[in-house]
């Protein structure tokens, strides 16, 4: 006794060029249970951030409203309330940062991996490929179509989370330069998350088997971002600094010490957040020059600090006196964007080049 | 118009060759047998005509010179592939829809009657239907694109003789109504003297028999004669096998044309099955035009 559907099949379709509508269907049908899955955890973090961010934004609100960015004698007792009610979100921060982060790896692993690994595994490739539709149309459409329901969620999801930044960057606790903030903006976590997808994709074709591939896309799109909180993103942003010499007047002494001591380490920006002049730049680097112009090591630096806090109560002036000046690498604040448009476009064109890489796998690898 | 040709095929995986040097006409109006055992090559050759496989050398061309695997190809041959595979996480419905959706044009109605006569629900989940049903679910799916050439991988490997007989029943009413071309691999050879009206018979890779099954086995006859007269018999005929006695021998021989045999020996015609088995026990031996045919080194003797 055949099972009663009450959905009527529709008539055969007729197509003029691009399926897109059928292939969406074909999709939906396939993959509808990963995409609400990961949409699901797509929404949850989405939730959480905005949870989160709301008691941070209020908070954040009472600082702008008495002006804590320029502390006086009338409101600094307000202030010092204030400020540790935000640092004490810093863990939520922490966290929000690093799920964000980890949603390319999610993407990678349950909806790159197993599309075409599970074609092979399960030999459904042999169904589906030996139908009208080309293969590699198949497979451009399908990617389109994936990339698509991700990215759209994951740019939402970017601009939520820089949302939840803004208030930790404009009282100087955190940086819109600095690693993660970086790489899951609006711009850049779609872009993260279409890598994670092609990796998936290509590394699925590649290896045939979906809990292999699932394995081995978490690992390599996981060591890609850690390769870049370790270095990538230093390098990247080294790219084309401004050096200047920065006045002493003014500065977080002990933050500028912090950026000369561990120069040329990679981990610079770590500390030296350079808040005053110029305005949202980045400091990529700092280094002392003696009275010779030459730059100092940072055994010689570290003499230097010790030298200055010996004789001087107010060492940047000793310093000053003595002719040793400070200098800095940084970018300057309105490059922020084209940054950004450099690692969306780098993490872009890796995709198309695991796409096509995939195509050609598929054409021959069958 | 042949359906497939294909040309000094090979395709190597690694250092393995699955087939090569394949050279092969399949003509189209028939319901074609390719038989082999296996790993002769058989899938390998199918999956290069249907396109699924790239040839390591030679190419394939379909329809009387259409790349094997290309858009206008594809529109015109259906394949089922040896167990059916079909996505089993999905029901039967959600395929009919995923197919539908694959293909310029689709008969859906073809595909709910044929399902509806095997009593296959289509709500329910295509892995929780058995060998038999899958294997009909595919072939319904298939003839729902009404191709002019239908290829199917072994279908018979995994069904019981009802099962087998209700399945090529479906593809030979396919054939009468449409006058579809067919190509199955198979090695149950008992199933095709029924169904099938020309032969390929494919043995590590090479081709040793191509052509109408009736040509093939009113060409080859079983001679049994004195065990002193079998050199006389390889002078006039080509030996595919030899069966000696101690006093007998029993020859399978293609006559080519040549009617006179000595008066002590009788000759018996050859069932397909009987003819398939010998020419497969010798990969050397081949039906078609070849240096290696009937050449005295290459037949394969069998004392009883």
């Amino acid at each position: 006794m055949n099972a009663v559907i009450t959905e009527e099949i529709s008539p055969p379709i007729s197509r003029s060029s691009l399926p897109l509508r059928a292939m969406t269907r074909v999709t939906w049908l396939q993959h509808r249970s990963l995409i609400l899955g990961v949409l699901g955890l797509f929404g949850a973090l989405a939730v959480y951030v905005v949870f989160n961010s709301d008691a941070v934004h209020a908070i954040y609100a009472q600082y702008v409203l008495h002006k804590c960015s320029a502390p006086v004698a009338s409101n600094i007792r307000t202030c010092i309330g204030i400020t540790p009610r935000i640092q004490a979100f810093s863990d939520t921060l922490t966290l929000v940062n690093i799920a964000v982060q980890v949603v390319p790896v999610v993407v990678g692993m349950f909806i790159g991996a197993p599309l075409i690994a599970r074609e092979f595994e399960s030999g459904t490739y042999r169904f589906t490929w030996t139908q009208g539709m080309p293969r590699t149309l198949w497979l451009t459409l399908k990617i389109a179509l994936l990339a698509f329901a991700v990215i759209v969620p994951a740019c939402l999801l970017g601009l939520l989370a820089g949302g939840y930044n803004n208030p930790f960057n404009a009282i100087g606790l955190a940086n819109r330069w600095q690693i993660a903030q970086f790489d899951m903006t609006g711009l850049t976590l779609p872009a993260w998350t279409l890598l994670g997808l092609a990796l998936g994709t290509f590394v699925g074709a590649l290896v045939k088997r979906t809990v292999s591939a699932m394995a081995v896309t978490g690992a390599v799109i996981g060591g890609c971002i850690v390769a870049v909180f370790w270095k990538l993103d230093y390098l990247l942003l080294s790219i084309g600094v401004r050096v200047t010499t920065i006045s002493p007047e003014g500065l977080n002494y002990g933050a500028l010490n912090m950026g000369a001591e561990t120069s040329g380490t990679g981990f610079g920006r770590y500390g030296a957040n350079i808040s005053t002049q110029p305005v949202g730049s980045w400091l990529v680097n700092g280094w002392y020059t003696g009275p010779n112009g030459g730059r100092l090591s940072s055994h010689a630096t570290h003499q230097l600090i010790i030298r200055a806090l010996e004789n001087s109560k107010r060492q940047i002036v000793w310093l000053a006196q003595h002719h040793y000046a400070y200098w800095v690498s940084y970018q300057p604040a309105n490059r922020y964007w084209i940054f950004q448009s450099v690692e969306v476009a780098v993490l872009v064109g890796l995709s198309v080049v695991l796409a096509w890489g995939t195509s050609t796998l598929i054409r021959r690898r069958a | 118009m042949n359906v497939i040709e294909v040309s000094n095929l090979g395709k190597r995986y690694g250092k393995r060759w699955a087939i090569r040097d394949c050279s092969l006409s399949i003509p189209a109006g028939e319901v074609v047998a390719l038989v082999g055992p296996n790993g002769a090559g058989k899938t390998t050759l199918l999956h290069c005509a249907v396109g699924l496989v790239e040839p390591s050398t030679g190419c394939a061309k379909v329809f009387g010179g259409l790349q094997a695997g290309s858009p206008e190809a594809l529109a015109r041959i259906a394949f089922v592939a040896q167990d059916a595979p079909l996505y089993k996480y999905l029901s039967v419905h959600a395929v009919i829809e995923l197919t539908r959706n694959l293909n310029r044009s689709f008969d859906t109605n073809l595909v709910r009657e044929r399902l509806d006569d095997l009593g296959i629900g289509l709500s329910q989940k295509v892995g929780k239907l058995s060998g038999g049903q899958q294997s009909q679910l595919a072939l319904a799916l298939a003839l729902a694109r009404h191709p002019d050439l239908l290829v199917l991988d072994e279908p018979l490997a995994r069904l019981d003789p009802l099962a087998r007989s209700e399945f090529m029943g479906v593809v030979m009413r396919a054939v009468a109504e449409e006058g579809l071309s067919v190509v199955l691999s198979s090695h149950v050879v008992s199933e095709l003297e029924r169904v099938a009206s020309y032969l390929i018979v494919l043995n590590v890779g090479r081709v040793q028999i191509a052509g109408d099954i009736d040509s093939v086995t009113e060409d080859h006859v079983l001679l049994t004669g004195p065990i002193d007269e079998v050199d006389q018999v390889r002078e006039s005929f080509d030996v595919v096998q030899i069966l000696r006695g101690d006093r007998q021998a029993r020859l399978l021989v293609r006559i080519n044309g040549v009617a006179d045999i000595g008066p002590l020996w009788e000759s018996s015609s050859v069932s397909l099955e009987e003819l398939i088995l010998a020419y497969l026990r010798d990969p050397d031996s081949s039906a078609i035009s070849s240096p290696m045919s009937g050449g005295s080194s290459q037949i394969r003797e069998v004392r009883t």
